[in-house]
């Protein structure tokens, strides 16, 4: 049997543990982080960090995490147009597949929040959107973006 | 609450046999009289915080959320020192997603009384829904020390457990709910979740199942039931299998699939045969399209084919 007497005089467990990111009111809907991670890999770094900012909108974050699979991107891409050799040693297959890698590294990191709110989100009933649809957009958008992106690289490195 | 129920014998005060009698609605599922009974005691009193977060439990119960909260925060204003109106008004303010509101309440109801078996159920379950799983079980654990018969707490424990990947330690938590209240459709419900997290669907749906046969009409042990009854299905199996053992591996899902992408270069590299490569590439492009499928076909063949009570 427990006594008052038995607990120690600074009881951990009545120290509070929750921050402002556990609380999820007004939530009606939300992707599941882990499948944005996943859809990373074919929506690309563009696609993803749209994904994961529109994450963070439906689970109300506010947060600068969803440039992550961006600069992640960026700065992996970079090389290829100042770096020859070390762009020749690793092959452009390589490359693309090295960027999609570190996105979807990237935007696990970056869902780390929208983890802990949608674990609650989903404990209270609430069911995962469909990604099918935003994925779509997020692949153009990425197509789009990354077009723009390699000509003004292009357009940097020739100067 | 069982503090402000007089023994048999006391005479009844109306507060006292206003409670009395929500308590009874309560337990019988009775709402409507509850909010009646409620609605009549505090035309009489205004000033009675506990009707007030009475009133609050019982509307939250009818998914009126908002009105609930109302209620508590009017019973907090009145009575803030009551640690079963702070512990109340904790669950209602969890039940809206204000956790790091609910958690003050049940540290304050804590450290009023510092004894109280189911406020350490209520903290623990705002803990387990967060996902702090070692604190929710030393709570869960705390309260069993205080209320070793409580099944609720070793029910609760089981959940937690179970969702720790501690087997064993569920499967004992859930026996021993089950023994301290043998008829309890509960019991039966925690059972089946934790024969759910030991791969074992079959005899999780008869525990939910035997659930049912005692309270046919509660909505979580239906929803749990069709849950368990697509994963008993020959079209679902193999993906309640793949995903159960998924979440136990480092990583999850990138894990599994930075290890395709490793073995699939290596075999380029080592120049494996054609054939091989193209078995193993299309093999797991296979499987990958199945769990994608899978979830869209059981839900066809269901309907084909409904669950069975």
């Amino acid at each position: 049997m427990y006594r008052e007497n038995d607990a120690p005089f600074k009881d951990d467990l009545l120290e509070p543990s929750l921050t402002e990111t556990h609380n999820v009111t007004r939530v009606l809907g939300a992707f599941d982080p882990s499948s944005v991670a996943w859809a990373s890999f074919f929506v690309g770094p563009f696609g993803a960090a749209y994904l994961v900012l529109r994450n963070n909108g439906l689970l109300r974050i506010r947060d600068l995490a969803w440039l992550a699979p961006l600069v992640a991107a960026v700065v992996l891409a970079v090389p290829q147009f100042f770096d020859r050799e070390l762009y020749t040693f690793l092959q452009a297959d390589t490359w693309r597949l090295v960027v999609r890698g570190v996105t979807v590294i990237a935007t696990y990191l970056a869902t780390k929040k929208q983890r802990v709110r949608f674990r609650i989100y989903q404990v209270e009933g609430g069911l995962p959107k469909s990604l099918w649809g935003e994925g779509a957009l997020a692949f153009a958008i990425n197509i789009g973006l990354s077009i723009a992106y390699l000509m003004l690289v292009s357009a940097i490195a020739s100067i | 609450m069982d503090s402000n129920v007089p023994s048999p014998g006391q005479s009844l005060d109306p507060q006292s046999l206003s409670i009395q009698k929500v308590a009874h609605f309560m337990e019988s599922g009775r709402l409507d009289l509850a909010e009646i009974e409620l609605q009549r005691t505090l035309q009489m009193d205004p000033n009675y915080a506990m009707g007030h977060a009475l009133m609050g439990m019982v509307l939250f119960q009818q998914e009126r959320a908002s009105q609930a909260e109302d209620s508590a925060r009017t019973a907090l204003a009145l009575d803030p020192e009551d640690d079963t109106i702070l512990g109340i008004s904790g669950i209602i303010l969890a039940g809206r997603g204000k956790n790091t509101e609910a958690e003050t309440m049940f540290l304050a109801a804590l450290r009023i009384d510092p004894l109280n078996a189911s406020t350490y159920r209520s903290y623990s379950g705002l803990m387990h829904k967060t996902g702090h799983l070692d604190k929710a079980k030393r709570l869960l654990e705390r309260g069993i020390q205080i209320s070793p018969d409580d099944a609720s707490l070793h029910n609760a424990r089981a959940s937690v457990m179970g969702e720790k990947n501690e087997r064993s330690e569920s499967r004992q938590s859930s026996q021993k709910g089950s023994a301290l209240q043998p008829g309890d459709a509960y019991s039966h419900f925690v059972r089946g979740h934790t024969l759910l997290a030991d791969l074992k669907p079959f005899q999780a749906r008869a525990a939910f199942r035997e659930a049912l046969a005692i309270e046919p009409s509660d909505e979580d042990y239906i929803e749990s039931f069709h849950e368990v009854d697509l994963c008993c299905r020959a079209i679902y199996l193999p993906y309640f299998f793949f995903s159960r053992l998924l979440e136990r591996l480092p990583g999850n899902f990138i894990t599994l699939w930075v290890g395709f992408i490793v073995i699939y270069q290596v075999m380029l590299h080592m120049e494996v045969r054609d054939v091989i490569v193209g078995t193993f590439s299309a093999s797991y492009l296979s499987f990958v399209i199945y769990t994608w499928i899978a979830t869209p076909l059981v839900n066809f063949w269901v309907k084909l084919r409904p669950a069975k009570f």
